[in-house]
């Protein structure tokens, strides 16, 4: 196999496993660690369902990514999307909360420093906005998603047993959605620095596949179900028995509400929608699913005025990730670039 | 799962045929007295037979072993409201314990108290399923019964041994044995209220 191919093909694996197995805890986690779900339940709808976003919705996000950068040589692609990698695991190592859509837009901006590039400030500005809102957006949605459904609760005094077999279904449903949106969403830190570069150099992996962009979406979706596959019941326990303590219904919200910010990022016909309607759109990008997932658990603490459980400590480590993990990318990748 | 309902009626009725027992042995009407002892047999077995059907729904239907366990422990907390009850009726009608007539209204009155505790109980867990928000309402009430006999029995027992000075030393100790059955009856009842409403409130969240 060519190097740049195999390298190509070490990173996508790599990226999209790292996401499979971290990610998806943040959508089934509650279900699998409290038994609601069973992993193999939770792991085929959801392998099946980011597969489906990414093939089907994954241009959005990443052709936001491009209008930052296009690179030619899948080398130049395969060590941006490494030092993305390497920051995720070096900000883990010191337990700081850490975006790998961060790491990347970090990366890319240290690619563009070495090699001489102009940054694209406006895009760049656009894309820090977002993750702040980002987790804003999560978490106004949960509220208000909370306080919706507490009231339909209180109003239709559903019988526990009955209950139970929604949460189900709606755990089920939501964790549906939130494979989509983060396959949708999240396919562009996997691929979609590839996406010039292979068109550039005309590479078909799977010459069946006429589009490039759909076919480098397929491969790194499947990486992603391979991390969902391999990895990600051990976090989801981790989650749903250590991290997660919410109402099963309240765990849905989060899901759901963390869908739906990732679906507004990341939807092309959503966001033609709102821009011939003059409406703010936000844009195109990936965005972190696990900010994001923070930020709806914040919303339902407010929605339930328990101010007291936030964790300030939390917020304050996400703030200085918003700053430390594009820095050190960056920095990463720069240092590579300037070596290799 | 209606057998739940069911087994709450039989919490209930527990309450009831304790109380109408209590009273008919304080009347010396022995043979309602036994027809009532033979019904709290029959109760507690079909309470039994209820609860194993719910446990068996519980485990295959209800997903979440939190809750489960909640459900789980206040069901075995009502059974053992029934048991007690049943357990007091039947040595009631073995040992056959002579109350002093200065000891017979408080022990009415205690006996109606805790089929009103039970009867509180039965309600709160009813509503634990449906209306969790009305639950501690409920158990306040069982907490308010359980203070009573609290009193109730602190009374007697002073009726007993300072009022009574004809009453010898076995007897005192035989009445109190079945006083503390039949408080303990109103104590359980209100520790497993107080479970019940921590499940109330984590349901609530």
């Amino acid at each position: 196999m060519d190097p740049p191919l195999l390298l190509f093909f070490l990173t996508v694996l790599f990226m999209g496993w790292s996401l499979g197995a971290n990610d998806a805890a943040n959508v089934f986690g509650t279900a699998v660690g409290t038994r609601m779900v069973r992993f193999c339940t939770a792991a085929l709808v959801s392998s099946v369902c980011v597969v489906i976003g990414a093939v089907t919705a994954g241009k959005g996000a990443s052709e936001g990514l491009s209008s930052l950068v296009t690179i030619d040589r899948i080398q130049d692609s395969s060590l941006i999307a490494l030092s993305a990698g390497a920051t995720v695991l070096l900000m883990t190592r010191f337990a700081l909360p850490v975006s790998t859509s961060q790491a990347l837009i970090g990366s890319i901006s240290g690619f563009m420093i070495a090699r001489d590039l102009p940054l694209h400030i406006s895009s760049l500005t656009s894309i820090w906005a977002t993750w702040v809102y980002g987790p804003v957006l999560a978490g106004i949605t949960s509220a208000l998603l909370y306080l919706i459904f507490h009231r339909i609760l209180m109003r239709r005094h559903i019988h526990l047993l009955t209950l139970d077999r929604y949460n189900r279904i709606l755990l089920i449903a939501a964790g549906a959605a939130g494979s989509y949106a983060l396959g949708a969403n999240n396919i562009a830190n996997v691929t979609g620095l590839f996406i010039s570069s292979f068109t550039a150099q005309k590479i078909s992996v799977f010459p069946a596949i006429q589009d490039t962009a759909t076919e480098l979406f397929l491969i790194g979706s499947l990486a992603i179900a391979l991390g969902i596959i391999t990895y990600s019941k051990r976090v989801m326990m981790s989650v749903g028995s250590n991290l997660f303590e919410l109402s099963p219904v309240a765990a849905f919200i989060v899901v759901l509400s963390t869908a739906l910010v990732l679906f507004l990022f990341s939807s092309v016909s959503l966001h033609i929608y709102l821009v011939e309607r003059n409406l703010p759109a936000p844009p195109l990008i990936p965005v972190s699913q696990s900010q994001a997932s923070v930020g709806a658990v914040i919303g339902i603490a407010v929605a339930k005025r328990a101010w007291s459980s936030i964790n300030v400590t939390l917020l304050v480590k996400i703030a200085a990730g918003w700053v430390a993990t594009p820095l050190s990318a960056a920095l990463i990748s720069f240092i590579f670039m300037k070596i290799i | 799962m209606a057998s739940i309902s069911e087994f709450l009626a039989c919490v209930t009725s527990g309450g009831e045929i304790l109380k109408n027992s209590i009273e008919e042995y304080l009347v010396s009407n022995d043979e309602l007295f036994s027809l009532s002892v033979k019904k709290i047999r029959t109760v507690e077995h079909e309470a039994d037979e209820i609860l194993k059907k719910v446990k068996h729904d519980l485990y295959a239907y209800l997903l979440i072993p939190d809750t489960r366990s909640d459900v789980d422990r206040l069901l075995n907390g009502l059974d053992d409201f029934i048991d007690a009850a049943k357990q007091l009726l039947v040595l009631l009608s073995i040992e056959r314990p002579l109350l002093p007539e200065a000891a017979v209204t408080n022990f009415r009155t205690i006996s109606e108290l805790t089929c009103l505790s039970s009867s509180h109980l039965a309600q709160a867990a009813d509503a634990y399923f449906s209306y969790p928000q009305e639950v501690i309402q409920k158990v306040q009430q069982v907490i308010v019964c359980e203070k009573n006999i609290d009193m109730l029995q602190e009374e007697t027992l002073d009726v007993l041994f300072n009022g009574i000075p004809s009453l010898d030393l076995a007897q005192k100790t035989h009445i109190t044995r079945f006083l503390d059955l039949l408080c303990s009856l109103s104590d359980l009842c209100k520790e497993v209220g107080k479970d019940l409403m921590i499940s109330a409130l984590k349901r609530g969240s």
